[in-house]
């Protein structure tokens, strides 16, 4: 694991604020086009740089910052696909970002009329909506414009945390496919089963051969694209979670396995973990029931996000309604993971299944602040809060 | 017209098609591979549902079945307790 001691975190002057489309306008837009596009050529950006990684050089439309746990985020994706497929980002890459309700106004006149976002590979320069961020820092990591747009948007995809659910055609009819028309929900359950089947050190050397990777299949992996996806069509599983999910860290235990109490330090400038969530800023945590049951929250938080994190395959598809579960499993909700959202300092009676299960405690701000967290069974006692 | 111009035009066209890609057909027929539990209605007595992962045909009567003896086939719609059925 690469150390983050040269990440700096420096903002900058707010951002010009930009003006001239309604919501509805951009919302009906973005509704007409989920694109990112690859290579392109833009026309550069007033926005101002407002923070400095290892990689990366960041400006932003936002309202909000970035918290140092969004950039360490960002080389963490970055190092990631360094390490698995065996690229280098050879350059630092200046990365413009727009709020989600504000993409039109990056991508759209950076990169095409319906894009989300793009990169410029001759100068490493990423337009992009905040949705399509992670997406495009993966192209930028490997730079390999000459990639089927099947593999290469999937890979991407895939790399940027995306869930993946087995889908509507297959595989090898994306051959000839483009950016607009490539299947990305069997791309990414494609590519992301090639990972786990066969590891991501093949998945790199068709990545870094480049072309047509429908051809070069043979030559990475032994066997052809077709007798790959007759195995892929018979054992792969419904989906799998991001790559990225469930690995906060423990909360403190009170009683093995059924409650919890836990202090929790929240630094939007200085905390590793600590991530901006729209008007507040948040901390991911996990915890592990063994005993399925009723529980009861107590936070002096604002609040808090729960779900039930899914094992490294999905094997069955979601049930009717079990995206509405007190803690859903996180494969309920496509393509974003679900989750249930919480307000207030009690919250009592959430039905727990036995397992692990990610909780994401906020506080309304981006500065500074302390959140305790107490977890126990609805039938018995609340456990102190350590200090 | 010259002998060049339909090539050229050809070559055009088929410029034109790599760059907006070929449409990858889905894979909705019966034997396709699936892992969804979505069941579509292929007319009033036949549905398309995905078992041990593969796309099969089954008979609406055999899916309400399953469902219980409260249940019956109503057409190419969602199977609805026999207690709606029309009484004439």
């Amino acid at each position: 694991m690469r150390s983050l001691s040269q990440l700096v975190w420096r903002r900058g002057p707010v951002p010009r604020t930009i003006r001239g489309v309604s919501p509805t306008t951009a919302r009906t837009a973005l509704a007409a086009s989920l694109l990112s596009l690859g290579p392109v050529t833009g026309c550069g950006s007033e926005l101002p740089i407002q923070y400095e990684t290892e990689h990366l050089r960041i400006a932003t439309d936002f309202d909000h910052p970035l918290c140092k746990g969004d950039l360490v985020a960002l080389e963490r994706i970055i190092s990631t696909v360094e390490d698995e497929l065996s690229v280098k980002m050879k350059r630092v890459t200046t990365v413009y970002v727009w709020d989600d309700d504000h993409w039109h106004f990056g991508p759209n006149e950076n990169c095409s009329a319906t894009a989300l976002g793009c990169i410029n590979y001759s100068t490493s320069t990423i337009w992009t909506s905040r949705e399509m961020l992670e997406h495009e820092l993966v192209h930028a990591v490997v730079a390999t414009p000459s990639l089927a747009p099947f593999f290469d948007e999937a890979i991407a995809d895939v790399y940027a945390g995306r869930q993946a659910r087995f889908g509507d055609t297959a595989p090898t009819a994306n051959a000839g496919t483009s950016w607009l028309t490539a299947d990305r929900q069997v791309g990414r359950h494609f590519i992301r089963w090639l990972r786990e089947q066969w590891g991501a050190e093949a998945l790199g050397e068709l990545t870094r051969a480049g072309g047509d990777s429908f051809k070069a299949f043979r030559s990475v992996y032994g066997v052809s694209i077709e007798a790959a996806e007759a195995l892929y069509f018979e054992e792969a599983p419904y989906g799998y979670p991001s790559m990225y999910g469930c690995d906060g860290p423990r909360l403190t235990e009170q009683s093995a396995g059924v409650a919890w109490a836990d202090v929790l330090d929240l630094d939007c400038g200085a905390g590793e973990d600590t991530r901006v969530g729209g008007i507040g800023m948040s901390v991911h945590r996990t915890f592990v029931v063994t005993e399925p049951g009723f529980y009861t929250f107590n936070l002096d938080a604002d609040w808090f996000d729960i779900f039930r994190c899914s094992g490294p395959r999905v094997d069955q598809a979601p049930l009717p309604g079990e995206a509405w579960e007190d803690a859903p499993l996180h494969h309920s909700a496509f393509p974003s993971g679900g989750y249930q959202h919480y307000y207030g300092r009690t919250v009592r009676d959430l039905y727990l299944e036995a397992g692990t299960h990610d909780i994401n405690i906020g506080l309304l701000g981006h500065d500074q602040g302390t959140a305790r967290i107490a977890i126990w069974p609805s039938s018995g006692a609340q456990p102190a809060t350590p200090g | 017209m010259s002998a060049s111009k339909p090539k050229l035009l050809a070559a055009l066209l088929v410029l034109a098609a790599a760059c907006e890609g070929v449409t990858p057909p889905r894979l909705d027929q019966i034997g396709d591979p699936c892992r969804d539990f979505g069941q579509v209605c292929v007319d009033d007595n036949v549905v398309l549902r995905c078992e041990a992962g593969v796309r099969v045909a089954s008979d609406c009567d055999v899916v309400c079945a399953e469902r219980g003896p409260a249940y019956v086939a109503d057409g190419c719609e969602l199977p609805v307790p026999r207690s709606m059925e029309p009484t004439s």
